[in-house]
């Protein structure tokens, strides 16, 4: 049976490993736009971003029987190899990190066409983004530090030229801070700690 | 934290120590050394997995909280073109020393001349592979611009057919500018060109964009952000998997930039389809 849109993840990664190219080019279809929006996130360049939603496809393309879905959902799976393939090509282009975004006037046009707009967990990472955004400056920048660029503790402290202590403890503040106001957001209970 | 976590944590300093740095493990922030402690403690003390799992839905929900962002026109058309190509070949290194000569010299030496020889063909086979890479690349971009050129010669001669739907939104009370919306279905049928037009709009701060909604009832669907230049005005095609036909209305908000899950503010225009 040829692959489609109605096409479960299963199904598509199945179409992959016979390599098939439409399979491929429905993969794209449902995760380009959000596998090129994390790279050029993290690499705030759209020629590199480019380069590293290639580099995705073809990984996966060539190593489909990689997926296992008892671990995952697909485009999970494919954001985690995006954000650790782009960060492994920040540091290999020498990059300086980004302490500060891209304006969003510079930024490449939005894109309604995504094919992850009826996930959940789309939604919620859209929604973690506008909560961010109600944190300190200082938390929103260290904590973008670490996920978006890899970075580390000590790292983050040497790039922002501060205390390893203050870097430390602006991570676990904010990330506590973020934590309690997505349990607000979310309306679950609070846990015990 | 409850009063057992903390008789906990006292009495095990280090459980203590692995909650502290169980958030910045989750997010990859930890030095080695950190690391090591928190995944030493995950066994010893319960909170510190409980803490780390709590944690560990957050970074997954950061791969997707990243602004969306449309790919080059020719993105898609590279990688399938790029599962078609085979395996470039490995350069072959053939020296063949030339047939020897009688004149007395350097270059007639055997082993000098086997070796030029050697590094002739070398440099010729790198040669050739650094042109053709240099050829590949260009007939790349060259395929990609005529991609996005096709693309948006298709998209307009779409927008402009008589069977293309148009519908202008009316600015709401306090709002100023007009925005129109037109949209076809793309060839295939399988998505939908879109082209906003907006006009004199209010020019927002940089923290914020404004956001089209596609309405049907109490559902909003985002269909994206765009901000407007310095006169209020832009022209925006995309691509949408959504029927936009059938849904009710048509709005617009200003939100935050990169948008919100859900309109967070009044209409500014609005429409019925």
């Amino acid at each position: 049976m040829p692959v489609d849109s109605s096409s479960s993840d299963n199904e598509l990664m199945q179409h992959l490993i016979q390599q098939d190219q439409t399979a491929l080019a429905e993969l794209y279809r449902r995760y380009g736009g959000a596998v090129y929006s994390l790279a050029y996130r993290i690499l705030q360049n759209s020629g590199l971003a480019e380069e590293v939603a290639q580099d995705i496809f073809m990984k996966v393309w060539h190593q489909a029987e990689h997926w296992d879905p008892a671990k995952g959902q697909l485009h999970s799976w494919l954001l985690t190899i995006t954000r650790y393939t782009a960060i492994d090509r920040l540091r290999k282009e020498h990059r300086q990190p980004a302490l500060a975004l891209t304006p969003v006037e510079d930024m490449p046009t939005l894109s309604a066409g995504y094919g992850l707009v009826d996930q959940p967990l789309w939604h919620d990472g859209q929604l973690l983004r506008t909560l961010m955004a109600q944190l300190p400056a200082e938390q929103i920048q260290v904590i973008e530090l670490a996920f978006f660029q890899g970075m580390t503790h000590s790292e983050i402290a040497q790039a922002l030229k501060l205390p390893l202590g203050t870097i430390k403890t602006r991570v676990r503040l904010g990330l506590q801070k973020l934590k309690t106001l997505w349990l607000q957001a979310t309306d679950q209970p609070k846990g015990n700690s | 934290m409850s009063e057992q976590t903390r008789n906990l944590n006292q009495h095990d300093p280090e459980c203590a120590a692995a909650l502290e740095l169980v958030a910045a493990y989750a997010l990859g922030a930890t030095d080695p050394d950190e690391t090591l402690l928190v995944e030493r403690k995950l066994q010893d003390c319960p909170d510190v997995a409980a803490e780390l799992a709590e944690y560990q839905s957050f970074t997954t929900a950061m791969l997707y909280s990243a602004p969306p962002v449309q790919p080059p026109a020719g993105l898609e058309k590279a990688i399938l073109a790029a599962a078609v190509r085979p395996a470039p070949a490995k350069p072959s290194i053939a020296p063949t020393p030339p047939a020897g000569r009688e004149r007395r010299s350097l270059f007639l030496n055997p082993r000098f001349s086997a070796a030029l020889a050697a590094a002739a063909v070398l440099l010729l086979v790198l040669s050739n592979l650094f042109w053709l890479s240099q050829l590949n690349g260009l007939r790349d971009q060259q395929d990609r611009l005529q991609t996005q050129v096709e693309e948006q010669n298709t998209t307009l001669s779409l927008l402009a057919a008589p069977e293309a739907n148009r519908l202008q939104l009316t600015a709401q009370s306090g709002s100023q500018g007009t925005v129109s919306v037109t949209w076809a279905p793309t060839q295939d049928q399988q998505s939908w060109y879109v082209l906003l037009y907006a006009r004199q709009m209010p020019v927002l701060s940089p923290d914020k964009a404004y956001q089209l909604w596609l309405i049907r009832g109490n559902e909003y669907i985002s269909a994206g952000v765009f901000q407007v230049d310095a006169d209020g005005n832009t022209l925006w095609t995309f691509e949408s998997k959504q029927p936009i036909g059938r849904f009710e209305a048509l709005g617009v908000t200003a939100e935050p930039a990169g948008g919100s899950p859900a309109p967070t503010s009044p209409p500014v225009a609005l429409g019925n389809i």
